[in-house]
């Protein structure tokens, strides 16, 4: 709670109180919608909605799925989505926190709320666990039925999507789900929604002045008065944007103008992209009367590949080498010339189809790919001296921050594992009751699926197991007579999973390994415990966030997406595991 | 002396992953089809293991490959003809399904049918055999990372003599991959097996193929072959096996598996022997000096007297060149550093490998010694938990002091480079112990660890002048059986000739540096998807196409 109303993390929903509401409100009270809700949030009138998570007005309504199988796979704690999201079955056993355990100021409803959700909706183009969920599922185009383009920073190219054949059936590419969905989402607004005004709350933001909003890392709460609330320093930046809902469609279809007027920041360096736009408006053509008259089209796959590459500095020799040249004058180091052997080029879709095509070194990452080489991180702070994203701009060890103090972790030091027995009553690693045995519980990247499910098609099954599977060592198998290929079941409060064991003495003692991914459609049998479908990797483990991954604010402390913020920590997870009934029944 | 050039392949198993990134593109591009479920050319092994199919290296089992009889003479291990033909009805040494495994498949179906109910639907094992449910229990790649090979695992053939050695416990643990093809042997026990003569070896560059037309069933072959790499097609009836994707090869582009390898660790180029001296090297007496027999046939190019006699004899002059060049020879005969599978099958195999050492250098790096010193590797090569023996059973026959050379040649190259690459003077005397120079170590390096795609693949085209040899045709469409084509069900209805064109601009494409370069380079994205692009008109492809010679042996 804490971090949200300082502003450290983003919190959605923000405030118990619709966000166009509050900007509707805050015209009515004839206020500027800053001191509005800061006044409002010291009255008391206005809560965060991180208060009372189990208040029917803080709950989720809608899930859209794009290309995820949150139910089959990524959900970490599976069992808990399937009971308090969507309200279904589930196997979830742990009971509420006793008192002592429950949170001091978050407000706590005995009945904890199952079924939050109205509606799921999944796009997708493989029949998984959420489709299987989803109130409405869009089939989508494969990687070989659209235009598209992909990269990673572990090899140096842009890779495009080329269709091998048209979406079949009803199967439409990402790009038309969303300008369709957008299309009518205007044409609806014209009666329900029209033209609104939206309060967003921002976190305090890396690479920003934001990082300074904590002095020496004392921490200063607004909410027991030792602050005043203030946007952006003590609490979330307000922003109000307004919202033509009429208008969705025609904006999907083109690049908008506020890219012209402020730029692009990636990491402190704020890029001009007038040059792009213009370039895109003779490579993609240009919209014709409407919102969006004279802007860049964006009405295909293709256009739109076009304008990321044209927006992004390693795509765009332009832009990498003005970014660099902003850089240096903050750096005072020499950088341009990193990226001078590809000043003149945009990448452009029709070359990535032709020929696999390597990235132009940019301010946007911290490698370093040119003459050649091959990208590897901070590159360009070791060799050029480009000062870190850190408090003291150099390698910093030391985190003088007051939540690192309370919880002793002002220098990097080594923390075991959660005890899960003391915390949640489980078996003591080793061991043995009528359940099996107690083994550590792991869900490591799988070598044929990081993060995918694609180790379900049949060739990957035919060469391995055939199913769901876990490994463990033959030492813990001999403790509970498991022997290799034997159906198990595993239990622990979070949920069960039913599958096959692979054991082996690969294996160290005390720990299995349920790999990533292993969506419960393929081969999993009904379980011995409760008779239902048996659970995913995900169905043994739950969400702990650790506090220290929540502070803001304060240097590299300070949220960014997809670089900084909370994780799983999912790690720490016990189970029993034992040999169940081998003649299963599906 | 009669010269002959032969396509060989070398894997660096320092640098497989056990991805079978290549197993499965291998199976998409040629066994994805019916009676070949079960069936894949290209496998990746876990060793300690038991392969694919099980105990496949067990000979006084199944009976692959040639042995010396009473008289010192090279004869089948399997019997000679008048053995087989007795046997023609009952082919006893055969692995059967069990030995391979229970091909299965999935109602996936279900998972969009299934009608509102209780639970999650799921997508069951069904046979692909007997169409019924079934639970796997046996696998082309079961035994994967050590899975289940606490138990299994004493039944690895290359532990005899050595199971003493090899403990499956934790702390002992090793493990690595070996990938597998046809082996395209210099004297090929599969072809000697044959009663129908169906199977021949490409005299242009060794290629060994079935030919469909002339194949008759009688499984031979697949006792034949030690390696088991002949599989039986149970749709058509015929014997089917790897052939070195040769409709790539001869564009000179790589095969599937070597494209696709995500470890860059395959080579592939020419080796020049001398077919007269073959059936003699594979006649020598001890199992131990076969290696080095092998060896010896090898011809070396750049020697001039064997470069002109190779042209007099009719080799093109760019496969000499491309010989010259090839990675495949300076890993076998320059650098000694790759060694053959299983020589004491008396084959002359010729897909070799290089040796693991990482497993090693991984342990010495666990007990916190520098990994990087030749000192501790030279040590730790004899003392440390992968028995040099059981790579020995693999590749020299049991003879550890090849295998042991290898190692260090591997060792003192990451000592030696660790120097360059810390910006020191190379340390002539890391190579002299190992009997090579530092120039010699660096190059050997440069082909190990930076070599690009058109080092690592030195492959001279097929000449058209030659092609009705290569009968293009005539060997890659099994007949009958329902008219599916060799690149998997529906691709067509007849046969389809291999479209030289396409795959020239294929390999053009990946090599140049820039598009402009690229002579009449395909755009997908104008390509209408009917046909392929820019490919000849049947009567060009016919054209080439001869008719199958009728002696029965090697064209």
């Amino acid at each position: 709670m804490q971090s949200a109303r300082n502003g450290w993390m983003p919190s959605y929903p923000t405030f118990d109180r619709n966000p166009l509401t509050l900007a509707d409100d805050a015209e009515a009270a004839g206020m500027e919608i800053g001191p509005y809700v800061v006044q409002q949030l010291k009255s008391g009138e206005l809560k965060f909605a991180v208060e009372d998570p189990d208040a029917e007005e803080n709950w989720p309504r809608v899930l859209m799925l794009w290309r995820a199988n949150l139910f089959g796979n990524s959900a970490k704690g599976d069992e808990y989505f399937l009971k308090h999201l969507l309200g279904t079955d589930h196997a979830v056993t742990a009971k509420e926190a006793s008192g002592d355990l429950r949170p001091k100021e978050m407000v706590w409803r005995e009945q904890a709320p199952e079924g939050k959700l109205d509606m799921v909706m999944t796009i997708d183009f493989r029949m998984t666990s959420s489709t299987l969920m989803s109130d409405v599922v869009l089939p989508a185009a494969t990687w070989y039925e659209k235009h598209d383009i992909n990269t990673t920073d572990m090899h140096p190219f842009v890779h495009p999507f080329t269709p091998a054949i048209s979406p079949p059936w009803q199967a439409k590419t990402d790009w038309e789900t969303f300008q369709i969905m957008s299309d009518k989402l205007s044409e609806l607004a014209t009666t329900h929604l029209g033209v609104r005004k939206d309060v967003v709350a921002v976190a305090l933001t890396h690479d920003t002045p934001d990082a300074l909003a904590t002095p020496h890392g004392v921490v200063a709460d607004w909410k027991t008065g030792e602050v005043e609330p203030i946007p952006g320093v003590t609490m979330p930046k307000l922003a109000v944007v307004e919202r033509d809902y009429t208008q969705i469609g025609a904006k999907y279809g083109s690049v908008g103008p506020v890219l012209d007027r402020l730029g692009e920041t990636t990491k402190g360096v704020t890029f001009d992209v007038t040059s792009a736009v213009d370039y895109l408006k003779q490579k993609n053509g240009v919209r014709h009367g409407g919102v969006a008259d004279g802007r860049p089209k964006l009405d295909h796959g293709i256009n739109a590949a076009e304008a990321i590459m044209a927006l992004a500095g390693t795509t765009n020799g332009h832009l990498a080498t003005q970014g660099f040249k902003t850089l240096e004058k903050r750096t005072g180091t020499h950088l341009h010339d990193l990226a001078a052997e590809h000043e003149g080029k945009i990448i452009t879709f029709a070359e990535i189809v032709g020929q696999p095509t390597p990235v132009i070194t940019s301010p946007e990452w911290s490698g370093s790919e040119t003459g050649g080489r091959r990208y590897s991180p901070f590159t360009i702070n070791v060799e050029r001296l480009k000062p870190w994203h850190t408090l003291t701009g150099r390698q910093t060890f030391y985190l003088d921050h007051d939540w690192m103090d309370t919880i002793g972790e002002k220098l990097p030091i080594y923390r075991g594992p959660l005890n899960m027995t003391q915390l949640f009553g489980e078996a003591p690693i080793g061991d043995t009751n009528e359940l099996g045995v107690s083994v550590r519980y792991l869900t490591p990247h799988f070598k044929w699926a990081i993060h995918s499910q694609y180790q379900d098609n049949w060739f990957m099954q035919n060469l391995s197991r055939g199913g769901q599977q876990i490994w463990m060592s033959d030492r813990d198998a001999a403790k509970v007579g498991i022997a290799d290929n034997d159906w198990v079941e595993l239990v622990n409060r979070n949920g069960v999973v039913n599958c096959r064991a692979i054991v082996s003495h690969r294996m160290p003692e005390g720990t299995v390994y349920m790999y990533h991914s292993q969506d419960r459609l393929i081969d999993v049998p009904l379980t011995d415990t409760n008779g239902r479908r048996g659970g995913i990797h995900n169905s043994m483990t739950r969400i702990l966030i650790k506090p220290s991954h929540i502070i803001g604010g304060y240097a590299q402390l300070s949220f960014a997406f997809n670089y900084l913020g909370p994780t799983g920590n999912n790690r720490d997870e016990v189970t029993m595991i034992r040999k169940r009934s081998q003649d299963v029944q599906y | 002396m009669r010269i002959m050039a032969q396509m060989s392949m070398v894997m660096n198993l320092d640098k497989c992953i056990g991805c079978h990134t290549c197993t499965v593109t291998c199976k998409q591009a040629w066994t994805n089809r019916t009676g070949m479920e079960y069936v894949w050319f290209n496998n990746v092994e876990t060793r300690p293991g038991l392969g694919y199919p099980r105990r496949y290296e067990d000979q006084e089992k199944w009976k692959g490959g040639w042995t010396l009889n009473r008289s010192g003479k090279l004869t089948l291990k399997g019997g000679n003809r008048f053995m087989k033909l007795l046997n023609i009805f009952s082919n006893p040494k055969m692995p059967g399904l069990e030995d391979y495994y229970e091909p299965w498949t999935y109602d996936y179906e279900t998972l969009l049918s299934a009608p509102l109910g209780k639970n999650f639907p799921v997508a069951r094992p069904y046979s692909l055999v007997s169409g019924k449910p079934m639970h796997p229990q046996w696998g082309s790649n079961w035994d994967d990372d050590l899975g289940g090979t606490y138990v299994t695992g004493k039944d690895d053939v290359m532990l005899k003599g050595i199971a003493d050695k090899v403990k499956f416990e934790f702390e002992q643990s090793f493990m690595f991959y070996l990938p597998r093809i046809c082996e395209h042997c210099l004297n090929p026990s599969c072809m000697a097996s044959c009663p129908s003569g169906a199977i021949y070896k490409r005299s242009e560059d060794g290629i060994v193929l079935v030919d469909q037309n002339r194949c008759r069933g009688w499984r031979m072959c697949i006792s034949g072959c030690p390696y088991k790499k002949i599989y039986f097609n149970h749709s058509t009836g015929k014997a089917e096996k790897c052939t070195f994707c040769y409709p790539r090869v001869e564009v000179g582009i790589p095969t599937v598996c070597s494209e696709t390898c995500v470890g860059r660790l395959r080579y592939i180029g020419l080796m020049l022997y001398d077919a007269d001296a073959v059936l003699e090297a594979a006649s020598t007496t001890n199992d131990t000096d076969l290696y080095e027999a092998q060896r010896a046939c090898f011809l070396d190019p750049r020697d001039p007297e064997v470069a002109r006699e190779a042209e007099r004899q009719g080799i093109p002059l760019d496969w000499i060149e491309a010989a010259k060049r090839s990675p495949v020879r300076r890993l076998i005969q320059d650098y000694g550093l790759a060694l053959p599978l299983h020589p004491e099958y008396r084959t002359m195999p010729m897909v070799w490998y290089i040796p693991p050492l990482s497993p090693i250098v991984d342990a010495v790096r666990g007990t916190g010694y520098d990994a990087e010193d030749a000192g501790n590797l030279f040590g730790a090569i004899d003392a440390l938990r992968i028995p040099i023996e059981y790579l020995a059973n693999l590749f020299t026959a049991g003879d550890v002091a090849p295998v042991r050379l290898v190692l260090e040649k591997m060792a003192a190259m990451r000592s030696y480079m660790r120097d360059i690459n810390l910006g020191r003077e190379g340390d002539e005397q890391i190579a002299e112990a190992v009997g090579m120079s530092g120039a010699e170590m660096y190059e050997m390096f440069r082909l190990l660890a930076l070599a690009k795609y058109d080092e690592r693949y030195v492959i001279p085209t097929a000449h058209r002048e030659q092609a009705h040899a290569l009968e293009e045709l005539a060997t890659d469409c099994p007949v009958g059986g329902g008219g599916s084509g060799p690149f998997g069900e529906g691709s067509g209805a007849g046969p389809v000739p291999v479209a030289i064109q396409t795959l020239a601009e294929t390999k053009a494409r990946m090599q140049a540096d820039d598009m402009a370069e690229v002579p009449g380079s395909v755009s997908y994205m104008e390509w209408d998807g009917q046909g392929l692009p820019g490919r000849p008109s049947p009567q060009d492809a016919a054209d080439r196409v001869g008719i199958p010679g009728e002696d029965g042996v090697a064209r």
